[in-house]
C-alpha cells in the first residue's frame, strides 16, 4: 500500500493529546483561500524552492535538461517543463530546491512516525493530517492499523470531506478524529471551498452515531469564519448532534503567508492572529451556546 | 503535604526589599581578605603550610569586617560589600596586578574598583606573593607545557582554589563548629607524627569558625539594641548557639548551613561549594520546627532569606578564565526530589518550598536542580515545568536512571550514588565524601581534528603543535583519516595528563584546606587533607569538547569527500585552510548536503558518540594525583566560545574562530532542524554511562508553551522521556527574542532577566555581547 506524503512533524503538540508525531497526507479535495499548507493541496509531488535558502549560483538552472527553471532574483520554476527528475535537487549547495510530496509504503510511514514512540507516553500517539487526510484513506487507515498494532493512541485530522466507506475504514483504527467545521452556511461554504458541507454534516453525525471521539474544530480567519453568526450557528449545530461535544477554535495562523510568497502565489486573507481578548470573545459565544467542553490551547 | 498552599504562597515585603537593595548595591572588588591574610603569612613562615594556612584563615574569620541588613534573618558575608570580588593571592596575585584597572570595563563579570585599594595592593600585597602563589609556581613548573598545549587542551585550577565540592553539611549541622573540633582534638590524641600538623590545622580552623559565628552574634545583640527589631534579636540568639553548639531548628539549620558556605569560601575560594541535596538533611530540621508550629510562610522567608545569600557572593576570575565561565558562576548548586538509598521517593515539602523560593526570585543562585527519575510524582514534575516556565532557566533537570549507573560503573557504592548531588553547574559527585576535581581541563577534540587535518599544524597561526601525521589530501581512506586522529588525541591525553598531575600537587604543597578536609568523609580518619587523597573518592574530571562539531565535521568530510566524492579532499583541505574565503559554495554544501548531528540520523550521531567514547576509553588508564580515575564530562558552560575562538574553520561549515555547540551535547545552533524529540534521540546516543563527570543539554522553549494546563502536561511528558532516553541532564531557556532585544537596549530595565548560559544561571544584560547574540541565535522551538 502507497501513499503520497509532504510532511512529518515530530513533537507535534497541537495535533491531539500528548506529544505525537503527525504524517501529512497530499491532496485535498477543498480548496480554502486560506490553507495553511498549500504545498499540500495538489495530490502529485511538486518541485519546492525556498527563496530564503538560495545562494543564486544558477547551479540548477545549468542543470536542468528541461530549462524548467530560470534565474531572475529568484529561481522561477516552469511546473508544466518540470518533470521532477531531482537533478536539481542534487546540484543545489543551499539545499532550496526539493521535491514535495514522497511516495512511501504504509509500512514505512508507521516506521517514521514510530521512531518517536519513545515520547508518546499514554497520551501521545500518532496523527494524519493533510491536504486531506482522508483523500488517501485506504493507506491512511493501513497506517493507523499499524500503528494501533504497536499500541500506540492514534488520530486523525480531517474536514470530512470523503465517501462513507472512508470513514468506516477508519472507525476502528482510529482512537480520536479531529473534525474541521469551517463554515455552516452552505453557499457560502460551496463559494468560499469550491463545494458544499452536505457530506461533511453527515459524516459528522455517522461518526456520533457510532460513538467515535470526536474534536470539532474551527479555525478563525478573519473575513471568512470568524463571524460571530457562522461560530454560533455551529455550536448550536454540533450541539444538536451531539450535546456532550469537544469544541475548539483555532486561531488565525499568519505564518503561512512566506509559504505561499515562494510559491508565487497571493494570499488572500489579511489580518493577524487574534489578541486574547477577542479569543475571549469567541469564547463566550460558546459558552452562551452551552458548549460543555471548550478547547482552549 | 501541604503542596497546594505550599504553592500558592506569596512573596514577602522583607524578601522582596531585601532583594531590591542586594541588586541595587555596587560590586567591588575586595583586597580586605587579602592583606589579613598576607600579614599571617608573614607572621607564621616557620609553620608547615596547613598550619599556616589554618593561621590565615583564622585570622580572616576574627578580623574581616562583617555586616548585617536591619531586616536580615540569615546572616553572614565573606566581605562587608555584597557581591564583592575577592581578591585571593595565595593562589593567584600576578594576574590581578595586571588587571586590576581593567575590572571595571572588562567585557565579561566587571567589579567596581577603589583606586586606594589597588595601591595598596601593589605595595603591600603583591610584593609578598611574587613566586609564591599558586598561579606563579604552576607557571614555573609547568608552565611552558601547559601552554604548548593549550589550544587543545585547557588546563584550569592553575590560579585558584579546587571547588565543585559538596561537603558533608549534615555533619556540620549535628556537630557544628565546636565538635568538629572536639572530633579533631580526640584524633589527635592518638595521631602519628605525620598526622598531627592536620589535627592542629583543623582546631585551629574549627576555632576560627566558632570565633566567626559568635562576631555576628555580638554584632547582632548590637543593632537588636539600636533598632529594637525582633528578627536581630533571634539573629543573636542563633549565633551565640551555634558558635558553641549544633543546630536544632530550621532556622538554626539555614543559619548554620550558611555560614559553613561563606567559610569554606573564605579558605577556599573556589568556583563553588554546592550544598546538594537540602531538602533530605535539612528536613528533619524542618520538621522539628513545624512539630513547634512554624508557619509555612515562616518557612518559605527563612529560605528566601537564604537563597538571597547564595546571590551575594561571587567569584572573580580573571578575563580568559571569565570568559569561559561567563557571569561568576559560584555554583551553589541545590538538588532536589530522586530517590533515597533504598528507591523509594525523597520528595517532601521543602522541595516545594525550594521551588517556590525560586518562583519569586528568579535569581541566579541557588543552581537548583530538579533529580527525576521514572516514578517521579506527577506533582512535582507539574510544580517544576511551571517554574521552569517563569524563564529562570530553572530548575535543571537530572536524571538518577542515567546518572546512578553512570556512577556505579565508576566505582562509586549504590548507596553514593542513590545519593548523588551537583556541584556547580552540572558536575555529578557523592555527598560529603569526594574530591572530584571536576574540572581538571577541557579537551577540544574539534581542535584536535583541525591538527590531524593539517600536518599537526594549527590553521589559524601556523604553528606546528601537534603530530604530523599527513594531512587530508594524504589520507587515503576515511578510514586513514580516523586511524590518525586516534593518535592525535592519544598524544594530547598523555600531554594533558602529565600537565594536570602537576597543577593537583601544586595544590597539595600549597594549598591545603584544612576547614574543607573536616567536612570530607575519611578526611579526619584518615589524618590527611583533601588536597593530599584524604577523601573517600578521589577523581579528576575532564570535559569532551565538542561532540555535535565533531560528530558534523566528520560526516560531512565522510559523506562529501570520501562516499560521494562531490568535494576532492584538496578543495576541501584549501576552503578550510582559507576560511571559505573563496569557497562559498563548498561551505554552502557542508551546510546543507551532509546530514547533522540533533536530527536523529543514525549514522551521524554515531561517529559522535564513537570519538566520545574512544576519548572516554583513552582516559581509563591514566591516575590523578590522588591516586583515582579520571572521568570524563560533556560540557562546557561558556568555554563553547572562546574555544571556538582557537579553531579555525571547520567541516561543518563553520567558520573560523565562530562559537562551538553550546552546552555539551546540544546540537550546533539552527542545525538541529527537526525539532526537540529528534534532537533528543540524537542526544540519547552519546555514551551517557562514560559521562560520569557531568553533561549539559540545553533545549530553549518560547514561554508560550508553559501558559496552559495543556503545555505544562505535555512538558510534563517531554520530562519523562527525557527520563526513559536515558539522558543524564537538560535545561531549558525560556525566553523570546524580543525581551532579550529589548534587554540589550535598556539593561538597566532588565536588571534581574537571568538566562542560562550552559548550566548555570547569569543575569543576562552582564553578558558580554557576543554571548547575548550567542543566545538568541540558538534554536527556538516555536509551539505555533
Amino acid at each position: 500500500m502507497m501513499g503520497i506524503v509532504f510532511d512529518l512533524k515530530r513533537f507535534a503538540v497541537h495535533d491531539g493529546g500528548g506529544l505525537r508525531s503527525t504524517l501529512f497526507l497530499k491532496g485535498c479535495p477543498l480548496h480554502c483561500p486560506w490553507c495553511q499548507n498549500p504545498e499540500g493541496m495538489e495530490r502529485s509531488p511538486a518541485l519546492w524552492y525556498g527563496p530564503g535558502d538560495c545562494l543564486g549560483c544558477g547551479a540548477c538552472v545549468a542543470a536542468c535538461p528541461n530549462q524548467a527553471l530560470r534565474l531572475e532574483q529568484r529561481i522561477h520554476i516552469d511546473a508544466s517543463k518540470c518533470r521532477l527528475c531531482g537533478i536539481c535537487e542534487e546540484v543545489c549547495p543551499g539545499a532550496a530546491l526539493k521535491r514535495i510530496g514522497e511516495q512511501m509504503t504504509a509500512k514505512e510511514a508507521a516506521e517514521a512516525l514510530l521512531r518517536d514512540r519513545v515520547f508518546f507516553g499514554e497520551a501521545g500517539g500518532v496523527t494524519l493530517s493533510g491536504g486531506e487526510a482522508l483523500s488517501q484513506w485506504r493507506f491512511g487507515a493501513e497506517v493507523l492499523r499499524l500503528c494501533k498494532e504497536a499500541g500506540v493512541n492514534t488520530a486523525i485530522e480531517t474536514c470530512l470531506f470523503a465517501p462513507r466507506e472512508a470513514l468506516e475504514a477508519m472507525l476502528p483504527v482510529t482512537d480520536q478524529f479531529i473534525i474541521d467545521i469551517k463554515i455552516l452556511d452552505l453557499e457560502l461554504h460551496r463559494k468560499y471551498l469550491g463545494a458544499g458541507n452536505e457530506l461533511i454534516l453527515e459524516n459528522y453525525e455517522f461518526l456520533v452515531a457510532n460513538q467515535a471521539k470526536v474534536l470539532v474544530r474551527t479555525p478563525l480567519i478573519p473575513g471568512y469564519t470568524a463571524a460571530e453568526e457562522n461560530i454560533r450557528g455551529i455550536a448550536r449545530y454540533i450541539l444538536s448532534v451531539d450535546p456532550d461535544a469537544s469544541y475548539e477554535l483555532l486561531n488565525f495562523n499568519p505564518l503561512c503567508r512566506s509559504k505561499y510568497a515562494a510559491m508565487e502565489r497571493d494570499y488572500p486573507v489579511g489580518g493577524k492572529a487574534f489578541t486574547a481578548k477577542e479569543m475571549d470573545r469567541f469564547y463566550e459565544i460558546l459558552e452562551q451556546e452551552g458548549i460543555l467542553h471548550i478547547i482552549k490551547e | 503535604m501541604e503542596i497546594r498552599k505550599i504553592l500558592e504562597l506569596g512573596c514577602s515585603q522583607r524578601i522582596a526589599k531585601l532583594k531590591e537593595e542586594m541588586l541595587e548595591e555596587p560590586r567591588y572588588a575586595s583586597i580586605e581578605q587579602a592583606g589579613i591574610v598576607t600579614e599571617s603569612y608573614k607572621r607564621t613562615e616557620e609553620e608547615p603550610r596547613c598550619i599556616q594556612r589554618a593561621k590565615a584563615l583564622k585570622a580572616s574569620l576574627k578580623e574581616i569586617r562583617i555586616r548585617i541588613e536591619p531586616e536580615e534573618r540569615i546572616v553572614g558575608n565573606r566581605t562587608s560589600g555584597v557581591r564583592g570580588g575577592v581578591v585571593f593571592p595565595e593562589t593567584g596575585a600576578s594576574w590581578v596586578d595586571r588587571e586590576f584597572e581593567t575590572l571595571p570595563t572588562r567585557p565579561q563579570d566587571k567589579f567596581q574598583v577603589h583606586q586606594e585599594d589597588i595601591d595598596t595592593f601593589r605595595r603591600e600585597i603583591m610584593p609578598y606573593w611574587k613566586g609564591r602563589s599558586l598561579e606563579d609556581q604552576v607557571r614555573a613548573a609547568v608552565g611552558t607545557q601547559v601552554d604548548a598545549i593549550a589550544k587543545v587542551v585547557k588546563i584550569n585550577q592553575k590560579d585558584h582554589s579546587q571547588g565543585h565540592i559538596c561537603p558533608n553539611t549534615k555533619k556540620w549541622l549535628e556537630l557544628g563548629p565546636a565538635g568538629i573540633r572536639r572530633e579533631a582534638e580526640a584524633h589527635l590524641e592518638k595521631a602519628d607524627e605525620v598526622q598531627k600538623d592536620f589535627y592542629r590545622s583543623v582546631i585551629i580552623s574549627m576555632e576560627g569558625a566558632s570565633a566567626f559565628i559568635e562576631r555576628y552574634g555580638v554584632l547582632a545583640d548590637k543593632l537588636y539594641q539600636e533598632t529594637g527589631k525582633e528578627n536581630l534579636h533571634v539573629t543573636a540568639q542563633i549565633c551565640h548557639k551555634l558558635a558553641k553548639e549544633p543546630a536544632e531548628t530550621y532556622q538554626e539549620a539555614v543559619q548554620a548551613t550558611w555560614f559553613l558556605y561563606v567559610i569554606l569560601q573564605m579558605e577556599g575560594n573556589a568556583s563553588s561549594f554546592s550544598p546538594g541535596r537540602m531538602d533530605q538533611y535539612l528536613y528533619p530540621y524542618y520538621e522539628n520546627s513545624r512539630r513547634q508550629g512554624m508557619i509555612l510562610e515562616d518557612a518559605l522567608e527563612i529560605t528566601e532569606c537564604l537563597w538571597l545569600k547564595f546571590n551575594q557572593l561571587v567569584y572573580l576570575r580573571n578575563s580568559n578564565s571569565a570568559k569561559y565561565f561567563a557571569g561568576f558562576p559560584i555554583g551553589f548548586n541545590v538538588a532536589i526530589g530522586g530517590q533515597r538509598e533504598d528507591g523509594s521517593d525523597a520528595s517532601n515539602e521543602l522541595s516545594y518550598l525550594f521551588l517556590q523560593a525560586q518562583a519569586h526570585l528568579l535569581l541566579p543562585q541557588p543552581n537548583l536542580s530538579l533529580r527525576i527519575y521514572k516514578d517521579s510524582p506527577k506533582e512535582l514534575l507539574e510544580a517544576a515545568s511551571r517554574v521552569i516556565g517563569l524563564g529562570s532557566g530553572m530548575p535543571q533537570v537530572f536524571n538518577d536512571e542515567a546518572v546512578v549507573p553512570s556512577l556505579e560503573g565508576h566505582g562509586i557504592s549504590h548507596e553514593d550514588a542513590m545519593n548523588y548531588a551537583i556541584v556547580g553547574c552540572v558536575e555529578l559527585t557523592t555527598h560529603g565524601n569526594n574530591l572530584a576535581w571536576s574540572d581538571a581541563a577541557m579537551f577540544n577534540l574539534l581542535k584536535a581534528l583541525e591538527l590531524t587535518l593539517n600536518h599537526g599544524v594549527d590553521m589559524l597561526t601556523g604553528e606546528k603543535t601537534g603530530l604530523d601525521l599527513g594531512d587530508l589530501t594524504t589520507y587515503e581512506t576515511f578510514e586513514d583519516l580516523e586511524t590518525a586522529y586516534a593518535k592525535e588525541i592519544d598524544y594530547f591525553s598523555d600531554k594533558m595528563v602529565e600537565c594536570v598531575s602537576q597543577v593537583e600537587k601544586m595544590h597539595e604543597k600549597l594549598l591545603p584546606t584544612p576547614f574543607l578536609s573536616a567536612v570530607i568523609d575519611d578526611c579526619l580518619a584518615k589524618g590527611q587533607d583533601v588536597t593530599q587523597g584524604g577523601a573517600h573518592y578521589n577523581f579528576a574530571g575532564v570535559q569532551a569538547i565538542q561532540a555535535a562539531n565533531l560528530a558534523d565535521s566528520l560526516a560531512a568530510i565522510k559523506e562529501l569527500v570520501y562516499d560521494k566524492k562531490k568535494i576532492s579532499q584538496a578543495d576541501l583541505l584549501h576552503a578550510l585552510q582559507t576560511n571559505y574565503e573563496d569557497a562559498p559554495l563548498i561551505r554552502a554544501m557542508l551546510l546543507n548536503k551532509a546530514p547533522k548531528y540533533g536530527n536523529d540520523v543514525d549514522w551521524v550521531d554515531e561517529l559522535g558518540a564513537k570519538w566520545v567514547n574512544y576519548f572516554a576509553d583513552g582516559l581509563k588508564k591514566y591516575r590523578n594525583g590522588r591516586g583515582g580515575i579520571y572521568q570524563m564530562g560533556l560540557y562546557t558552560v561558556s568555554a563553547h566560545v572562546p574555544m571556538g575562538q582557537n579553531v579555525g574553520a571547520s567541516a561543518d561549515g563553520r567558520c573560523a574562530k565562530d562559537p562551538l555547540a553550546d552546552g555539551g551535547v546540544s546540537a550546533m545552533y539552527g542545525r538541529d532542524i527537526n525539532g526537540p524529540t529528534a534532537l533528543l534521540q540524537s542526544v540519547a546516543k552519546l555514551p551517557f554511562g562514560k559521562a560520569s563527570n557531568g553533561t549539559l543539554l540545553n533545549m530553549k522553549f518560547l514561554p508560550q508553551f508553559f501558559k496552559t494546563d495543556t503545555g505544562i502536561e505535555k512538558f510534563v511528558e517531554l520530562l519523562r522521556s527525557v527520563c526513559r532516553l536515558g539522558i543524564s541532564h537538560i535545561q531549558f531557556n525560556v525566553l523570546n527574542e524580543a525581551d532579550l532585544r529589548a534587554a540589550q537596549k535598556t539593561p538597566e530595565q532588565y536588571r534581574s532577566l537571568t538566562v542560562r548560559v550552559a548550566g548555570y544561571t547569569a543575569y543576562f544584560t552582564e553578558l558580554a555581547p557576543d554571548l547575548q547574540e550567542e543566545i538568541i541565535a540558538r534554536t527556538t522551538y516555536e509551539s505555533i
